[in-house]
């Protein structure tokens, strides 16, 4: 009971101090922020609002291709983009866009299929457009530029065959051209799925990707500076011991018949208690803010009770290892750091191509890689075996830390 | 059937390495009274103490709290005692209730026994009404009373006080002493350590002087002032310089001893009226001046003079 006493007023202390509130909670979360803001926030998918571009069109085409053109334009893969109204008159498309009715008229002259089936004729279809809007009609000019560019080069298809029949002393009729016609169209517009030249991708699916791109590297960073300050914590709460050593009450402490078994089991259990918060917010901050997926909630859990126990037997022996607070210093500023990198260079191989076995192997020489490979593994949905053979490694490393950081701490106040 | 003395102290040593702290201190302190520790800086009291608190091992020697081995039944012997340390040790982020309430836990205390002592103590210690603010707010006397309330949580049948009134104003250190009065009134057996003489003899029914880690006398204050008889203490002041300048003044008649300093001294007689006149003739002969006499009653100053041949403050 009173180490819980002790544990509690501990953690009452932490939680008023600056200093502390900054290393565990804000300097990870401002890093983690600072690669977001470099890679794109990768948080929920975003949508650009775009209002529809309102259009009218005539169609004066005797042929095919107008009523074809204005189908394209009207169907629902492109509603997002463009309103199709087909009116009769070209007047009446004039008027729409003079009275801001729409942004352009598209008018389709009479000759146009007949444009692409002989080689003589010529015809152009005009863009009527308000001179005072720019991003509108320049989206419908271009995609009646894209279909006419595809007639032309059907149109120059056309010709080209007819010119080598003519060499041979033959002339194509109207259904050979209008076969050959279509056959440029169906390859040039990726009708044919097989031997398409060019891939599309739906721009949607782009941003899918690389959203879950960034989430992922973040989720990496965010994972290991969760670890490399929650084992800060353990050392800053396993610090008070001498802080307290300095300040007199650790030795008012002893005056109470507090035995010192219970004294150093009420800083073990504060360390644990800051680092398992510490934890618990940072990954759930991580989720709802960064979007990040830390992989199955209860393999999670498992993860931030193992690190929790890790960190904290950690920097009881860490701070075990020093005399006073100057020493203690020494040890949080460089030895967690050091421990804290090699921990996480386990996370700067992850873009690597070739993950170096040997840096692999280095990162298990300290706590911190043990938890970093145990989240990784949850992260990325990897074998149960990997997983809980790293749960179980950091479980004995911990083990092993906290016997020797209680026993060096007994023996001094013994 | 053994008289069981509150405090008793067994030929107890403790050695810092090769310097010796405390060599071979006996004392027994009846319980209900108010003992006192008193001898200079580095005199080896609050070695003492630490080692009555059970904070530090004796390297010889034990020590009994009611009966109790303060080294075989620490637990047990601790139940008696609330230490006051010298140095404030407390937790300066944290409210005065919230080290009250923190360190009651501490002794033991739950629930309503806890809150009900807490008020006590507020009430006692004078802090009631800023009971809600951090304790890095307060003066050096208002954390000298918290510091005093902490060691009292638990109705400790002993309190150890270490020089309690290092450092702090003329008015908290009224309310210290006249606290520690009460405490007795109520039947708690005080250990109290200080340098200042005037202390000692306020508060103590019994005193033990202390020098050099060893306990040079002990008693009441008035059974110490017999030591030295009905000597009385002169302190001289001269114009000039006076080393080594007093050599033949040890042979007046009179004359128990001298301590010089740069330019005073204090002599030890046996009878000032007799002796000034004295005192008188041989400035004039060795071409002396003297600037001021004062004559001081036997005390406990005189004593230490008396048995160590320094001033108590030095």
């Amino acid at each position: 009971m009173k180490a819980l006493d002790i544990a509690i007023k501990d953690m009452k202390q932490a939680f008023r101090s600056l200093f502390a509130i900054a290393f565990m909670f804000v300097i990870p979360i401002l890093i983690t922020g600072l690669f977001a803001f470099i890679f794109g926030s990768g948080g929920e998918d975003t949508e650009i609002s775009f209002e529809p571009i309102a259009v009218q069109a005539t169609n004066q085409d005797t042929g095919e291709l107008g009523a074809i053109m204005l189908q394209i334009w009207g169907s629902d893969a492109l509603s997002d983009l463009i309103i199709l109204t087909v009116v009769e008159d070209e007047a009446s498309a004039r008027q729409a866009v003079d009275d801001k009715q729409a942004e352009a008229a598209i008018l389709i002259p009479a000759n146009f299929t007949e444009t692409l089936f002989t080689t003589s004729s010529h015809a152009e279809v005009e863009i009527y457009q308000d001179p005072t809007l720019t991003l509108g009609p320049g989206i419908v000019k271009s995609l009646v530029t894209q279909f006419v560019d595809t007639m032309n080069g059907s149109h120059i298809t056309v010709k080209v065959a007819n010119l080598q029949a003519a060499e041979r002393g033959q002339t194509l009729t109207p259904e050979q051209s209008e076969a050959l016609s279509m056959a440029y169209y169906t390859t040039i517009s990726g009708g044919a799925q097989q031997g398409s030249l060019i891939s599309l991708e739906s721009p949607g699916g782009e941003q899918q990707q690389a959203n879950a791109g960034v989430k992922s590297i973040l989720g990496f960073i965010m994972g290991g500076m969760m670890i490399f300050y929650a084992y800060f914590t353990g050392a800053y709460a396993s610090n008070t011991i001498l802080t307290e050593q300095e300040n007199g009450t650790l030795e008012r402490m002893f005056g109470t018949a507090t035995p010192p078994a219970v004294i150093i089991t009420g800083k073990l259990l504060a360390a644990a208690l800051m680092i398992f918060v510490q934890l618990v917010i940072l990954t759930a901050f991580g989720r709802l803010v960064f979007g990040i997926k830390w992989g199955a909630l209860g393999l999670l859990l498992v993860f931030i009770l193992v690190t929790t126990v890790g960190a904290a037997a950690f920097g009881m022996f860490a701070i075990s290892l020093a005399k006073d607070r100057k020493q203690a210093g020494v040890i949080m500023g460089a030895g967690l750091t050091v421990t804290g990198m090699l921990g996480m260079a386990g996370t700067f191989m992850l873009s690597s191509p070739t993950p170096n076995s040997t840096i692999d192997t280095l990162t298990l020489l300290v706590p911190q890689g043990w938890a970093n490979r145990a989240l990784l593994a949850i992260m990325e949905g990897l074998s149960p075996e990997r997983i809980w053979l790293s749960v179980l490694g950091l479980i004995v490393y911990s083990a092993v830390l906290a016997a020797l950081g209680f026993f060096r701490f007994q023996k001094r106040f013994a | 059937m053994e008289k069981q003395f509150a405090i008793e102290i067994k030929d107890l040593h403790r050695y810092y390495d090769d310097i010796k702290a405390v060599e071979g201190v006996s004392l027994q302190i009846e319980a209900g009274t108010v003992f006192s520790l008193l001898g200079p800086n580095g005199a080896g009291k609050s070695t003492t103490i630490s080692v009555i608190s059970g904070l530090l091992r004796p390297t010889e020697g034990d020590v009994a709290i009611f009966g109790k081995s303060i080294t075989g039944q620490a637990n047990a012997a601790k139940q008696h005692i609330g230490v006051v340390p010298q140095d404030i040790a407390l937790y300066e982020d944290l409210t005065c209730r919230e080290n009250l309430s923190f360190w009651g836990k501490m002794y033991g205390l739950r629930g309503t026994q806890l809150e009900s002592r807490i008020s006590e103590i507020l009430e006692m210690i004078e802090l009631a009404n800023r009971q809600k603010d951090k304790v890095e707010k307060y003066s050096g006397g208002m954390k000298r009373r918290l510091n005093i309330g902490v060691a009292l949580l638990h109705k400790p049948d002993i309190v150890i006080m270490d020089e309690p009134t290092v450092g702090i104003d003329p008015q908290s250190r009224r309310k210290i002493l006249d606290s520690v009065k009460a405490l007795n009134e109520q039947g708690m057996t005080v250990l109290y350590t200080t340098h200042y003489m005037e202390e000692a003899q306020e508060l103590s029914d019994r005193i033990a002087i202390m020098d050099h880690g060893k306990v040079i006398a002990e008693g009441s204050h008035n059974e110490l002032v017999r030591i030295v008889g009905e000597l009385d203490r002169v302190e001289l002041t001269f114009g000039t310089e006076i080393t080594d300048r007093l050599g033949e003044w040890q042979h007046l008649p009179g004359i128990q001893s001298i301590t010089p300093d740069t330019n005073a001294a204090s002599l030890l007689v046996e009878d000032s009226d007799q002796a000034l006149p004295l005192f008188f003739e041989a400035a004039a002969r060795d071409h002396l001046k003297i600037t001021s006499v004062t004559v001081h009653e036997p005390n406990l100053e005189t004593v230490f003079l008396h048995l160590t041949g320094r001033a108590l403050r030095e």
